[in-house]
């Protein structure tokens, strides 16, 4: 065992935990963040994704005490700031959802998209940006759509 | 969420109910429900395709610190009993339950279900169950040598097809091939168990709360109230959470062994053999016509792969032979066994391989009379059921075709092959296919609750796998009674509410929905006989929270609800398809499969749709891109088109990704599937997908039920891969007739 300490959605956390947990298993095991989802628990769907030190990472391919000393951000830390209050709120509108599964993920990495891109970036940069994230029910058009009314309200307001 | 302040009735794109749970991640999915002083569970699949386990050691495993328990088919000593495999009857989505005997039927078998206090300790330790078989040859592969044809005990004759075909101007004699594919839903299998007082509680994503229910009850011989089944959300479904899944029984069977609760995640992995799968399929396709184009025989073979353990049969010659007015047909399929897991379901189970064949075969046909593919359909839309004889309840395809056409730009087309090439070289085409989805019902119950304050509450077990159907099932409600969508809330995916059909063969809401039209009626009639006994009712109306009486006068609802006893009017409702007896209504009702349709006593009910494709192909590379996808539906009644259009976008996309990606690439050397994780099983990621249209038709089917709606959740994909194929035919006039479609068929 293992212990550490890192900041998750701005609360200050200290754990003893196995050295081989995951991230996404301590979040969601250990803290009780189920809004973080495993799909393939192996990097490749980003159903997983969180942010990691401001950069977003696969919570199933970091291991929890590489975060220590670290700032975690999950969906629910995001939700709670309103920081992405206008993304959920343009995927509820363009129905860029459907089992839901894959959306938290899917709004962790649109974020981080809608944050370094430029302003008059291109429906095929969102989609090529979102492509590390699956869709299987499959809402990809939606999906786009979500984030190019948020990407043009932004740029506006 | 303020999106949907105002009407919520029947034709209104109301935004989804479960949106914002779901966008906040606060959505609980069935593994991120708490259980108390839970223990966690890891499975040891099989090694080896067939035979018996020769050699078990589980020391090591137990040794580990924090195992309480490594269950293998010596420690089991547990069996279905009665219960067996949906498709004899039961609710188990195999007959054979792993770890009741040595027997190995299939690679990827659970041969050992460890659980230990944590994830990572019970991960270890079963690794560490050592195990040796002794193998016997198997086949995976329906194409291994071999391997006989089963031929299935029916098929469909009308005329002389042979002797037409034989005796025809222009035909078509082609064999199409669809490989094996799984679901792969984003969020994994998986069972949380928890027994109370010999009361068994467990969390599973599922399209079957009702039949899981029956199912486990007369697994545990326990009456059917002392199960619970809880699923309010499902991460994606397709299929392959309609049935029980082995791992289910096995944690319920640990959970009450270890008297505490026992969670499992199904690893991606594993899931490929737990779960079930897209059987492989081959179709040969013989077509007749006459000069002008006019079919004069129609002749589809499908042979599919079944398992040894489980005979699994998905002909879509039911659908196909519906198509087009022919005087003569003939539909054969059959069947081959093969060492797998059982196939089952997934997203259009018969239709979607069938008609990638039936489909390019139509096309292939269209080219050799030298007449435009639409116009070939058109020519033979048949006025009444072909083979029954009997009229539709409604069928537009002609409209979709025209529509269709109309949005893709069809009439751009040169029908030369590899005649329409970009200016930097790309060569263009264009396709098109027929889609269509039966649109069959079964027996629903639901409750409807309306209260003094006017808000109301619909109860069904019915499943919101992703489709929409918590908006949808409130919007018939909300019509009925005049609710603001605001004021209604959906209660479902628990085996507690009034019973709901299994979220399968698009099905839901012409069943459940109903349902609840029929309780949401019966909720109306007694606010009417409240308020005015002795009035014509049917001069009554509903509007803003009030009752308009004939005269014009209103009563407020919150007056008159308010002063009945408990303050809330509240009606159930059991509801059957037309041509159901009583008896499949009980069935059904009581957890049991029991559909009626497509095929009634008066009509014949089908979705239908058309869909156009245009791909990009690489001159040199071969690379295949789907630039653009159109699709136009007749599908009876749209109680929501904003969830209706996404159910149908993403049937497209999966045709699209059933076209160009998907396969479950079997290793015959091992009699396995090798591609078992995320990594080399593609689909489609979101550049993979251009532009993708869809439009349904105002079809108005006052027949097929109350609320006028057919099947939409799985006619998107069916016409996808052959209106693919046949762009690409048109591309690069290179005809291929398997999917996935890959550069290689294009050098
Ligand atoms: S679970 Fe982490 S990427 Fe899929
Ligand atoms: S909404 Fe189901 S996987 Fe994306």
């Amino acid at each position: 065992m293992t212990s550490i300490t890192l900041t998750v959605n701005g609360e200050p956390i200290t754990a003893t935990i196995p050295p081989r947990l995951h991230l996404a298993d301590f979040l969601r095991d250990h803290l009780g963040l189920t809004g973080t989802h495993l799909g393939c628990e192996h990097g490749v769907c980003g159903a997983c994704t969180v942010r990691l030190d401001g950069a977003i990472v696969r919570g199933c391919l970091v291991l929890a005490v590489q975060a220590d000393c670290c700032t975690v951000e999950t969906i629910e830390g995001l939700s709670d700031s309103g920081e992405v209050a206008d993304l959920q709120h343009a995927f509820a509108a363009r129905n860029a959802l459907q089992c839901g599964y894959c959306t938290p993920g899917m709004v962790m990495t649109a974020q981080d998209f809608l944050l370094h891109a430029p302003a008059d970036a291109s429906r095929a940069a969102i989609r090529e940006h979102l492509s590390g994230n699956y869709c299987r029910c499959t809402g990809y058009e939606a999906i786009v759509d979500a984030v190019e009314t948020t990407l043009n309200a932004r740029r506006t307001s | 969420m303020d999106i949907n302040m105002g009407n919520g009735g029947i034709g209104v794109p109301v935004v989804r109910r479960d949106a914002m749970a779901k966008v906040l991640g606060v959505a609980q999915y069935a593994a991120d429900f708490p259980h108390e002083n839970t223990a966690y569970a890891a499975l040891t699949l099989s090694k080896v395709a067939r035979g018996r386990i020769s050699r078990l050691d589980t020391a090591a495993a137990e040794a580990v610190a924090g195992v309480r328990m490594v269950l293998t088919h010596r420690s089991l000593n547990e069996s279905l009993g009665d219960e067996t495999f949906v498709m004899k009857g039961g609710h188990m989505q195999s007959s054979f339950l792993p770890l009741t005997s040595d027997e190995i039927h299939y690679a990827g078998q659970i041969v050992s279900l460890t659980i230990a206090d944590t994830l990572e300790a019970a991960e270890e330790a079963a690794r560490l169950v050592a195990i040796d078989y002794a193998r016997e040859a198997a086949s995976a592969s329906m194409d291994d040598a071999g391997l006989t044809e089963e031929p299935a005990d029916s098929g469909i004759d009308v005329g002389d097809a042979e002797a037409a075909f034989a005796a025809a101007e222009v035909k078509v004699d082609a064999t199409y091939v669809t490989p094996a594919q799984h679901h792969n839903p984003i969020e994994l299998y998986a069972a949380s168990a928890a027994w109370q007082d010999g009361k068994l509680l467990i969390n599973l994503p599922s399209q079957w709360v009702m039949g899981t229910r029956a199912g486990l009850a007369k697994v545990f011989g326990i009456p059917i109230e002392d199960v619970h089944v809880e699923s309010p959300y499902v991460g994606g479904a397709f299929g392959a959470k309609a049935s029980i899944l082995p791992h289910v029984v096995l944690v319920a069977m640990a959970a009450r062994r270890l008297g505490r609760p026992v969670k499992l995640v199904v690893p991606r992995e594993a899931g490929f053999t737990v779960g079930s799968f897209r059987p492989a399929a081959r179709s040969r396709v013989r077509l007749a016509a006459t000069r002008q184009g006019k079919l004069t025989a129609v002749m589809h073979d499908e042979v599919g792969q079944s398992a040894v353990i489980d005979h699994v049969a998905f002909a879509g010659m039911e659908a196909t032979s519906k198509m087009y007015a022919s005087p003569n047909i003939r539909m054969r399929a059959a069947t081959v066994a093969t060492d797998v897991n059982s196939p089952g379901f997934m997203r259009a189970p018969a239709e979607a391989p069938s008609f990638f064949g039936f489909e390019s075969a139509m096309d292939e046909l269209a080219v050799a009379l030298g007449i435009d593919p639409v116009e070939l359909r058109i020519m033979n839309e048949p006025a009444r059921d072909p083979v029954s004889g009997l009229p539709w309840s409604s069928r537009l395809l002609v409209e979709c075709y025209r529509r269709g056409a109309a949005l893709f730009g069809w009439s751009d087309r040169n029908p030369k092959p590899g005649s329409m090439v970009a200016a930097d070289g790309t060569l263009i085409g264009y396709g098109c296919a027929t889609a269509t989805y039966p649109s069959a019902m079964a027996p629903s119950s639901a409750r409807v609750r309306l209260s003094a304050d006017g808000s109301c509450v619909v109860y069904c077990a019915a499943h919101d796998v992703g489709t929409g159907a918590y908006t949808v099932l409130g919007q018939v409600a909300a019509d009925v009674l005049g609710v603001p969508d605001e004021l209604v809330t959906v209660e479902m995916g628990h085996s507690r509410h009034p019973s709901g059909p299994v979220s399968g063969g698009s099905i839901t809401t012409g069943s459940a929905g109903s349902a609840v039209h029929m309780a949401a009626r019966a909720v109306r009639e007694r606010l009417f006989a409240t308020v005015a006994a002795g009035q014509d009712r049917s001069k009554m109306t509903l509007a803003d929270r009030h009752v308009v009486l004939p005269d014009g006068s209103r009563r407020a609802i919150s007056d008159i609800i308010g002063g009945l006893p408990g303050g809330v009017i509240e009606e159930h409702a059991d509801w059957k398809p037309t041509d159901m007896d009583d008896k499949t209504m009980q069935q059904g009702l009581a957890g049991g499969m029991a559909f009626a349709g497509p095929v009634g006593g008066t009509h014949v009910s089908f979705s239908f749709g058309a869909q156009f494709a245009e791909v990009r192909i690489d001159p040199l590379l071969r690379t295949i891109r789907v630039a653009r996808m159109v699709g136009v539906f007749a599908c009876g009644r749209i109680i929501n088109p904003r969830t209706a259009r996404s159910n149908l976008m993403g049937g497209m996309i999966w045709g699209a990704s059933s076209a160009l990606l998907e396969e479950s690439q079997i290793d015959r050397a091992r009699g396995r599937f090798a591609n078992t994780d995320l990594a080399s099983y593609h689909f489609a990621a979101n550049a993979d997908v251009g532009e993708v249209v869809v439009e349904m038709l105002d079809e108005h089917d006052s027949v097929v039920n109350a609320i006028g709606t057919k099947a939409v959740g799985e006619v998107g994909i069916v016409g996808m891969p052959a209106a693919i194929a046949n762009a690409v035919y048109h591309a690069t006039g290179v005809r291929v007739r398997k999917t996935p479609i890959l550069m290689e068929d294009l050098l």
